[in-house]
């Protein structure tokens, strides 16, 4: 099986380039066209599945809407509706351990009603709420894993991209799969919050080093509270209740929220046409970082399904012959595993056709395994080398002195948080069937 | 902590303004048409929605329009994402290496470049023959006698992005040898 | 000796669809079995589910031997293959869809012009896909066409034109974003096929589901790589011509089953069914624009022979004994 063993090799070889710093689609783009080349010895075969991917990766609805969340990110933050909300939040949690931390977490949950995918949820909270964490004497480190990690609520709270697609390959409703994600979702962002607390109180340096010179928070009064926090309500009930009242979807949200955000702006004369244009150019730079990115990930993911490696996995997983949390545990880790290397939705594709019906052969409810399947699923948009999440917030924030390195190792707490609600839903099914 | 605002607000101002050499200029220019197309795409969902909801007129095509736009949008921006170097990637160990030796730092980075170079051509020698075809034989998206548009221009701003992002790779493979050979650091 | 032959089977969809299990049911175990007696064995390599590529690529992807058979979705190639599209611009023309497919089966095979899109792309035909027949699935009853006016129905594409003189406002959207979008009323409701909608669970946020029998629809067929095919032994491409065959055949037996038994299970799950009355039905039809003319002609100004692919599909459904809602000519 030769074309195992080449498939083996350039997933090696990517953690390779990536380590030692070729830019990562590019990297990507190129193992790609190298692997097909080498397991269909065809030279033209792999040029021309290129120029298909190069398009059809991306050219999707969902997908043209990135850069509009990314434009809504980035006039939240340059209008200070993002500098008021943080105050607010720094003045109202400013007795609590972690509280811009927690604000973080909280502000994700409530956009993730709004957003089916992470990455927007990334993209718009990086400039909001990186430079404030910053500003009050949060580590760079803490601040950017916390917007990379709390991000992934965008995917587990409905309405969710992930639980769409596994609904759809696993037959199950999306309905009842939304509701199965409110719950786990809110668990999800309560330990999230309990992490914060727990590491502000015991291990400061780590989140908000006691030393650091933090400018003194702004006098707060009843009415300042107020002033700073109708703009952001009022976005917020924009989006929240256009999406639910049915003007308008979840992904068209990006477009209105953007719309949304620009009227704010205007009308708090932050932006004159210079600006605007200068946020526009960043907001194409931001998007090209990410969807390249994207398309990147799809050839590399086809590369490997040529290769086999996907149905080869899932062969030894069956051959293993194990129990139902036997089966579990080794499921889990594999899509751990495929979370290292390729995107969220490729590894939906990959694994719940061949794993759902083995969950079914176990009794397990199958809305319990796609709660548990996109947990796990969503826990590679954080890990290295390939981790879409990370990405997306270093592409965002654009400075030279926060390292790819350094938003990975902000996302270790979130993660292992992640892992620990992960286990707590395999052992308590209710927690994913209240509704049902 | 104010610079983090300050510092990425003169990177911002900077790509804003156009530059003053040709080919700046040039990639500047195709990134401002994919920056101005990103205005459009809210505008266009935006009146969607105010269409559909508020006057029983949705505008057809949206969806397919938009997920179109966002390749040409993509292709159009590329080459100045690599010439102003925000393509995303992990730059410790160059960090690294570039401190211990900025010759070797600036070779390496010559090779990745090289590496840019070489997968925009095998995608423009690819995408060249889909272009043609397009053109020949009038190739449209969008359903006939509702809407449709031509997909040739998509298919140029594919062939035009990776002839763009193919020079401006070349021209970091010959800052970065230039830089190798003469030892100063970047 | 053995020989063995490495074949790569692919499709952008899930084998739980049927177009995509027939593949998987069908096909491969004819082709395995018509070469039990034979030197050839194939090894099959499967990429099922849209791993290898999305629904925009399936053509793409058999044309240039990125798989060597594929699912080909000729409802997404309205430019390259228009001719194949033409049960779309031809609604209410006969829910037998045993009929459809021979009919479009036998056009593909003895048209010259059918032929051709396929061998410019340059696939070798296997096999037929198509639908059941479209109905309605609101969240308002159903019972007059003037029911409609107004309202908003997810209707992306071609279908679009189905609504057309009904006053109903066509909403864009796809099989994956029904369910949201009506739950949350950015729209009201839907024209699908039982064995379609189903999985997506639409009945559960649009429960009013009324039988109007907008028609079948030929969705594609299977496709094979033309240098994969030609390179093949006769007894080996013989095989792969039964195995469409077995396809075909199993595929539309698996789309009529399934259908009747979601149909049922979506009224056991508290669906309301009810069937438009013949009246209001020929009311929606004659309201509707030339959209068959429409077509014809567009696609005769850009050299394709659409005339006839349209004259010689009516004729093929009443031969068959189908009465066509509406006789539409170019
Ligand atoms: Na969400
Ligand atoms: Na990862």
């Amino acid at each position: 099986m030769i074309e195992i063993e080449i498939g083996l090799a350039l997933i090696a070889i990517m953690a390779g380039l990536v380590l030692a710093g070729v830019p990562i689609g590019i990297g990507l783009v190129f193992l790609s066209y190298i692997g097909i080349g080498l397991i269909r010895e065809n030279w033209d075969l792999a040029g021309r599945l290129l120029a298909l991917a190069s398009y059809a990766a991306i050219s999707d609805y969902l997908f043209a809407t990135i850069p509009l969340f990314v434009l809504m990110g980035l006039l939240v933050s340059v209008s200070d509706v993002g500098k008021d909300t943080f105050e607010v939040a720094q003045h109202l949690l400013r007795r609590l351990r972690g509280g811009l931390g927690m604000a973080t977490v909280l502000a994700n949950a409530v956009f993730g009603a709004v957003t089916g995918i992470s990455i927007a949820s990334a993209a718009v909270f990086t400039k909001v709420a990186v430079p404030q964490m910053m500003r009050f004497g949060y580590t760079p480190r803490f601040a950017v894993g916390c917007v990379a990690g709390s991000s992934i609520l965008g995917m587990l709270i409905p309405p969710s991209l992930l639980l769409i697609i596994y609904g759809v390959l696993a037959e199950v409703s999306i309905g009842r799969l939304f509701l199965a994600g409110i719950i786990p979702g809110l668990v999800m962002a309560a330990g999230f919050m309990l992490m914060i607390w727990l590491m502000a109180t015991f291990r400061p340096d780590w989140v908000q080093p006691v030393s650091a010179t933090v400018a003194p928070p702004p006098e707060e009064t009843a009415g300042s509270l107020l002033m700073k926090s109708v703009p952001i309500t009022t976005l917020i009930a924009l989006v929240l209740g256009g999406l639910y009242s049915g003007y308008f979807t979840p992904t068209e949200a990006g477009a209105v929220g953007a719309f949304g955000a620009l009227v704010i702006a205007l009308l708090r004369r932050r932006l004159n046409l210079q600006k605007f244009w200068r946020i526009l150019v960043e907001t194409g730079f931001v998007s090209v970082g990410i969807l390249f990115l994207l398309i990147a990930a799809s050839m590399y993911s086809r590369m490997l399904t040529m290769a086999g490696i996907p149905a080869s996995i899932a062969d030894l997983i069956q051959a293993l012959g194990l129990g139902v949390y036997g089966f579990l545990f080794v499921y889990i880790l594999f899509v751990l595993l495929l979370g290292m290397i390729v995107d969220s939705s490729s590894i939906l594709l990959i694994v719940t056709p061949i794993a759902a019906p083995i969950a079914m052969a176990f009794n397990l409810d199958l809305i319990h395994f796609g709660i548990i399947t996109v947990i796990a699923v969503e826990v590679g948009l954080l890990t290295p080398p390939f981790g879409i999440g990370a990405f997306a917030v270093k592409a965002t924030l654009n400075d030279r002195r926060i390292g790819l390195e350094t938003i990975f190792a902000g996302c270790i707490p979130f993660i292992a948080v992640m892992l620990a609600v992960l286990a707590l839903i395999v052992a308590v099914p209710g927690l994913t069937l209240m509704f049902n | 902590m104010a610079e983090l605002d300050s510092i990425s607000d003169a990177a911002q101002e900077e790509a804003a303004r156009p530059p003053k050499d040709a080919f700046g200029l040039a990639l500047w220019l195709l990134n401002s048409l994919g920056t101005l197309m990103i205005a459009a795409m809210m505008v266009l969902i935006v009146s969607d929605v105010i269409g559909r909801s508020f006057f029983n007129a949705p505008l057809n095509g949206v969806a397919e329009i938009s997920s179109m736009l966002i390749v040409v949008i993509v292709f159009l921006q590329l080459p100045a994402a690599i010439h102003w170097q925000r393509m995303t990637r992990a730059d410790m160990f160059l960090n690294r290496l570039a401190a211990r030796s900025p010759r070797a730092g600036q070779a390496l980075e010559a090779v990745f470049a090289g590496i840019g170079v070489f997968v925009f051509l095998v995608i423009f020698r690819a995408t060249l023959p889909q272009f043609t075809d397009a053109w020949e034989q009038n190739e449209f998206f969008g359903v006939q006698g509702v809407w449709t548009l031509p997909t040739w221009p998509i298919r140029l701003a594919i062939l035009v992005g990776c002839a763009g992002a193919a020079l401006a790779s070349l021209v970091q493979v010959a800052m970065g040898l230039k830089r190798a050979f003469a030892g100063t650091p970047a | 000796a053995q020989t063995q032959i490495n074949i790569t089977i692919a499709a952008s969809h899930p084998t739980t669809i049927a177009w995509i299990w027939a593949m998987q049911q069908a096909l491969m175990p004819a082709v395995n079995q018509a070469l039990e007696n034979t030197r050839f064995r194939i090894r099959w390599r499967e990429a099922f589910g849209g791993t290898l590529y999305r629904f925009t690529e399936t053509r793409n992807a058999v044309k240039d031997g990125i798989t060597d058979v594929g699912f080909v979705g000729t409802l997404w190639e309205g430019s390259a293959m228009p001719l194949q599209n033409v049960t779309y611009f031809t609604p209410f023309a006969t829910d037998n869809l045993r009929l459809q497919v021979d009919v479009m089966e036998k056009m593909t095979a003895e048209m010259p012009e059918m032929q051709k899109a396929w061998t410019d792309n340059n696939m070798v035909y296997l096999g037929t896909c198509g639908t059941e027949t479209y109905d309605l699935w609101t969240t308002f009853p159903v019972r007059t066409v003037e029911d409609l006016r107004n309202r908003k129905i997810s209707a992306p594409g071609v279908s679009a034109t189905w609504l057309g003189g009904t006053g109903a406002v066509p909403v864009n959207g796809a099989l994956t974003t029904y369910y949201t979008d009506i739950q949350t009323g950015v729209s009201e409701g839907t024209m699908s096929f039982p064995s379609g909608i189903f999985p997506v669970r639409v009945h559960e946020v649009a429960k009013y589901i009324t039988k109007v029998n907008i028609g079948c629809m030929y969705v594609g067929g299977i496709g094979m790589n033309r240098q994969t095919f030609n390179r093949l032994d006769p007894v080996v491409q013989a095989a792969f011509r039964t195995g469409g065959k077995a396809y075909t055949a199993a595929l539309t037996n698996r789309v009529l089953e399934t259908s009747e038994a979601n149909m049922r299970e979506m009224v056991a799950k508290g669906a309301e069914l009810s069937t438009l009355p013949a009246a209001e039905r020929q009311r929606w039809v004659d309201g509707l624009p030339d959209i068959a003319g429409d077509w014809a002609r567009t696609n005769e100004g850009r050299g394709q022979p659409a005339k006839k692919v349209l004259a010689a599909y009516m004729d093929g459904l009443r031969a068959g004994g189908a009465t066509p809602g509406r006789a539409w000519t170019a």
